[in-house]
This record gives structure tokens, C-alpha cells and sequence, in this order.
């Protein structure tokens, strides 16, 4: 694909102030986000997932320090927008969908309501024709009798029902970056797959470009074209999904995939990663992963690992990356 | 493909689920007894407040020497003071001016300590800092106190006594919702609206205060008998509304001390007053159990 990026974050910091402490939970994120893409953000919890996405969104809230040498999407630079004008980017051009639909939906709003809301605060579409795509949204997204459903309240339907409605508010201004934090975490697993389906279709017919949050495995390989692995706030490997599965090439990746069960692997063993991700009191001045890794060598200890290109679009941050590609195990 | 008869269908089906929220909070209301009697009272005493002026047989300032201190009689139903003043009207019109000084302070006090919370608990920061720290001065400072020096400064009439009571009123709904609010602010459904472009001030109007409105009219339910009762014990210590304005706390003051030979005048409008202060709490109570059954206000 030639076309320019969509979104292009670079060397995206944030750091939270608690108490005498700070806390670094993104040490320079870098990524890009093509139009029509599908990329999978994945790591365990606190490896800063989420905290990316709020800070381009400008919603972490606290004593919280964000620094960013580029954000770009389209052709704002989203940190040179006002806070009025965030807030228009946010929802109208980015969409964004959340883990829990029991808690994310106003419980004394009509749910209908809340689709056309967003509709009516950007200015998308006048009342009557909001309605009409409030209608059309809730047949896109798969909420049979929209017309009499509008007027119901949140609690009046199942979780995935309400994670049908949080797609709809999510996709009503047809943005065209979808950022879906975890949004099946909290769904069972046969209504996860209804939402992915949803979500894919959704995507597949109007070329909007997601950014999948998630530790399902599962759940990023199916959707995405591209993962990108977070591990205590940097990327450590970027790679379509094909040589992601394939190829992984950082030690972090390789144990992630063995802790996880994956049907046909009977007899094989679960391999945990030992220990816990850090949490990071000082900024990264050399792998963060080192300590846990099979692989480390002293360098590990000493030398902060950037992000380097293996082969096109695969990039990866660790020093020994060509020797986890040999290890065969 | 909206079909104007599926929108009359669904619109109906949504009235019918509307309606049955509110008669489920309708049932649980109703369950309790106490809480139905004293609406019923409620309900009389604001009738008696809007149409008193026009039904009472006698203006308030109007005196018949001849007849003071009379007992109840056909022309005078429950009896005369020493100015003779018919106290059956006297307490027509004290209904009416307590109500009016009552709901207005509540209203004001609702109003700016519902705005106020909102705003501290949204804003967090110094902002919620600060704003607390008035409300703890008007909560650690007597309020009666408070209301005796501003009707000292300002007068007797209506609308100082409101100025009084809403100025000591606010901080109680400041201090609920405040506390209300801190505990969604951070919550997914104040994060999902921000996400979606909604600024400070349409979470506050849409999503925050419709989400703790039941728990606030129930503050306002029992805000309203307690301006009630400032208002007459400001009149018991000749602080209330200047007469010839009828109130109860003047009547009732009046009267204690003729108490053994005029009794009519204090049970009169001391027994009116009583269980109107009664209905509106067991109203308030009633409410909170329809509102809020899980509990916690």
C-alpha cells in the first residue's frame, strides 16, 4: 500500500506522577496506522496498552506527563489541537469502543439516544436524519427491531447486545480510525465472536482502519494485519500477522505464544513466562525484558534495545533477535 | 426502511417500558403506608397553599377587636387571636408563604449546590479542593446562627429569609453530589462519552447529574420541611417573617403563653405544622425506598 499513513505516532512518553515516584508506563512508542488497516496492540496488562491510545486521545487523566515528537492523523497534528478541537476528533473522526459495554453505556439514556448524541454534538447529521442512521446502524450492527429498541434503556439488553450498541455510537460519525479497547474481554466467548465478525464486517465495508487492543492472542491474529507487541511501555516487535505467527523474533513474543493453549496442542506443555512485567520507576536504560529472558546475554543489561527492521514490515527490539529466529523450539 | 405503523408500535412498547419503571417505583412507594398517608397530606397542604388566598373568609391583616381571642365559631372556624385575627385564615395564608419561602430556598440551595458539586467533583484539583473546604466552613458553622445574622442584615420579608436559608442550604447538595460524582467520574461510562468527543459540560448535563437526579430530589424532599422548620424557629425567636405576614412559628410563639386560656391558638397551627413537618418526611422516606432501593443516599 502507498497510500500515506492514516495515523502516525512517534516517540510517544507518558509518564504518571504518584506520589514522590514516577511512573514511566510508555518509554516511546513508535507505530503507523495505514488507511483500512487492522492493527493488533497486544501485551500482558500494564505493558501500556491502553495508556497509548488514551494519551494520543488526550484522556489519561491525573498528574500525568504525555510527550510525543509526532502525532499525525490525517493532516492534524493532534498535538497541536485545542481541547475543543480534540473533542471533535474524538468520536467523528476517531471512533473509540471500550472493554466493558455493562458499565461504558448511560444507564438513563435511551440507547437510541446515545447513538444519535454522537451524531448531534458533532454536527454529522440533523435529528431527523441521525434517527434514520440510528436505525440503519442498529440493522448494521446486527440489533434486530432497531425502530422499537431505540427507545429502550441499557439494562433491557445482553452484554454483546450492549457491545452492538457501543459499536454503533462508536462507528456513528463513520470515522475512520476505530480504537477498540479490549472489546471482547468481558463478553463470552461465543458472543466474542459475534463482535469480531461484526467488527469485521463493519470494516470490511467502509475500509476504516482499527486498532485492536487485546491480550487474546486469538483474538488479534483472527482480525488484525499487523501486531504490534508492547512489553513495559515500548514495542518490541511489529509483524504482519503471517510472520508474527511464523517468525516471531523477540524472546517476549516466543514466550507468549507458548503460554497460551491452542487447540491440536494436546501433550504439549504450557510455558509460562517467569516472573512479572516491571514497573518502571525510572526510564528503560536497557531491555526491560533481559531479566526474564532465556536468551539474555550481559549486553542485554547494558544496552537499551531499539527497534530495528528484520525483514520488510518486520521490526523488532531485541539484541539477539537472529538468534531467537534459529532457536527451533 | 421505518414504516410510520412499526414507529407507532414502537413507540407505544416504549411507553408501556417507561411506564413500568415508573410503576414499579409506584409499587414500592405505595408498599409503604406511612409514606402514602403523608403524600396524601402533602398533597392537601400544597393545594391549601395555592388556592388558600382565594378561599380564605378573612384577609390575613384584618382584625376584629370585638371578637379577640374567640373561640372556634361558624363565622371564625378556628377561633380568633388577641388581635382577633380568624386563625383559620391566618393559617391559610401561613401555608402559603411558608411553602413559597420553603420550595424557593430548596430550589436555590438545589440549584447552586448541585452546579457547584458537579463542578468540584469534575474538576478535582484545587477547584474541588477549595469549593470543599467552603462547604466544610458552612457545615462546622451553626447554620441557624448563620440564617439569624443574615435576616438581622437584610430584613424580615420573603426574600431575605430565602437569601437566608438557601445561603445555608447549598452545601449539603455541593457536598452530596460532589461525592456522587467522584465515584463515576473516573468510571468507563464518563470515560466512553469523553472518548467520543463529549466535553466536561455535556457529561455533566447528560450524563452525570441525570445518573444521581433520584438521590438529589430525595436530598430536595428532605430539604424542603427542614427550610420548613428553620422558618418557623426563626419566627419562635422573633427573627421570622415581619408581621402582619402570618407564619406558624409566629402564631405558635404567640400562643404559648396563653396557652391555659386560649388554647385553640397553639393546637391549631402547632398541630397543622407538626404533621405537615411529618408527612413530608415520611414523603421523603417513602421516596427513598422508590428511588433509591438499594440504598446508600
Amino acid at each position: 500500500m502507498a497510500d500515506p499513513p492514516l495515523l502516525t505516532i512517534d516517540a510517544l512518553h507518558t509518564y504518571f506522577r504518584r506520589g514522590t515516584e514516577t511512573i514511566y508506563a510508555v518509554n516511546g512508542v513508535s507505530f503507523t496506522v495505514l488507511p483500512g488497516e487492522a492493527v493488533g496492540v497486544v501485551g500482558e496488562s500494564g505493558s501500556g496498552k491502553s495508556v497509548t491510545m488514551l494519551s494520543l486521545l488526550g484522556l489519561v487523566r491525573g498528574r500525568v506527563t504525555v510527550r510525543v515528537a509526532q502525532a499525525q492523523f490525517k493532516s492534524w497534528d493532534l498535538t497541536r489541537l485545542s481541547r475543543r478541537q480534540l473533542e471533535d476528533v474524538r468520536g467523528r473522526d476517531i471512533g473509540v469502543v471500550f472493554q466493558d459495554p455493562m458499565t461504558s453505556l448511560n444507564p438513563v439514556m435511551r440507547v437510541g439516544d446515545q447513538v444519535m448524541e454522537a451524531m448531534l454534538a458533532h454536527q454529522y447529521a440533523p435529528p431527523q436524519a441521525a434517527f434514520r442512521r440510528t436505525l440503519d446502524l442498529f440493522r448494521e450492527v446486527g440489533i434486530p427491531d432497531g425502530a422499537a429498541r431505540f427507545r429502550a434503556y441499557p439494562h433491557e439488553f445482553s452484554g454483546g447486545m450492549r457491545q452492538r450498541i457501543m459499536l454503533a455510537v462508536a462507528i456513528a460519525c463513520e470515522p475512520e480510525l476505530l480504537i477498540a479497547d479490549e472489546p471482547t474481554t468481558a463478553l463470552d466467548v461465543t458472543v466474542q465472536m459475534q463482535i469480531l465478525s461484526v467488527l469485521q464486517a463493519l470494516r470490511s465495508r467502509r475500509r476504516m482502519s482499527v486498532v485492536m487492543i487485546t491480550h487474546d492472542f486469538g483474538v488479534a491474529t483472527n482480525f488484525c494485519d499487523r501486531i504490534l507487541v508492547l512489553y513495559a511501555g515500548r514495542v518490541v516487535e511489529s509483524a504482519a500477522v503471517t510472520d508474527f505467527l511464523a517468525r516471531p523474533a523477540h524472546p517476549y513474543t516466543r514466550g507468549l505464544k507458548g503460554s497460551i493453549l491452542e487447540i491440536g496442542s494436546r501433550g504439549r506443555s504450557l510455558t509460562p513466562i517467569a516472573g512479572s512485567p516491571p514497573t518502571l520507576t525510572a526510564p528503560p536504560t536497557a531491555c526491560t525484558f533481559a531479566p526474564r529472558c532465556p536468551f539474555a546475554v550481559p549486553q542485554c543489561a547494558e544496552e537499551l534495545p531499539q527497534l530495528r527492521t528484520l525483514s520488510a514490515g518486520h521490526q523488532v527490539a531485541c539484541h539477539r533477535a537472529e538468534e531467537v529466529l534459529d532457536h527451533v523450539g | 426502511m421505518m414504516v410510520p405503523a412499526m414507529g407507532a408500535a414502537a413507540a407505544g412498547r416504549a411507553a408501556s417500558a417507561r411506564t413500568s419503571a415508573a410503576r414499579r417505583a409506584w409499587a414500592r412507594y405505595r408498599a409503604n403506608p406511612l409514606a402514602v398517608v403523608g403524600l396524601v397530606w402533602v398533597l392537601v397542604f400544597f393545594l391549601l397553599g395555592i388556592i388558600g388566598p382565594w378561599v380564605a373568609p378573612h384577609g390575613y391583616a384584618q382584625t376584629n377587636y370585638l371578637m379577640a381571642n374567640h373561640p372556634p365559631t361558624w363565622a371564625y372556624p378556628m377561633g380568633t387571636d388577641s388581635l382577633g385575627h380568624d386563625m383559620f385564615s391566618e393559617i391559610l395564608f401561613s401555608i402559603r408563604f411558608a411553602l413559597e419561602i420553603a420550595i424557593f430556598a430548596s430550589l436555590a440551595a438545589f440549584a447552586v449546590g448541585t452546579v457547584l458539586g458537579l463542578w468540584a467533583g469534575l474538576q478535582g484539583g484545587w477547584v474541588d479542593a477549595s469549593l470543599m473546604r467552603i462547604v466544610d466552613f458552612f457545615f462546622a458553622f451553626p447554620a441557624y446562627f448563620l440564617d439569624l445574622i443574615l435576616v438581622t442584615k437584610f430584613g424580615r420579608g420573603m426574600g431575605p429569609i430565602i437569601f437566608a436559608l438557601a445561603v445555608t442550604g447549598w452545601a449539603g447538595y455541593a457536598r452530596l453530589i460532589r461525592g456522587l460524582v467522584l465515584g463515576m467520574r473516573d468510571g468507563e461510562m464518563v470515560e466512553a462519552a469523553r472518548a467520543l468527543g463529549a466535553s466536561p459540560l455535556h457529561v455533566a448535563a447528560r450524563y452525570l447529574f441525570p445518573n444521581v437526579v433520584s438521590n438529589m430530589l430525595i436530598a430536595l424532599a428532605f430539604g424542603i420541611p427542614g427550610d420548613l422548620t428553620v422558618q418557623a424557629a426563626l419566627s419562635v425567636v422573633g427573627m421570622g417573617l415581619n408581621p402582619p405576614l402570618p407564619s406558624f412559628g409566629n402564631m405558635i410563639a404567640a400562643a404559648g403563653g396563653n396557652i391555659l386560656g386560649y388554647p385553640w391558638l397553639l393546637y391549631w397551627p402547632a398541630g397543622i405544622f407538626a404533621v405537615t413537618l411529618l408527612s413530608f418526611l415520611f414523603v421523603a422516606d417513602g421516596l427513598q425506598e422508590a428511588l433509591n432501593p438499594k440504598g446508600g443516599y
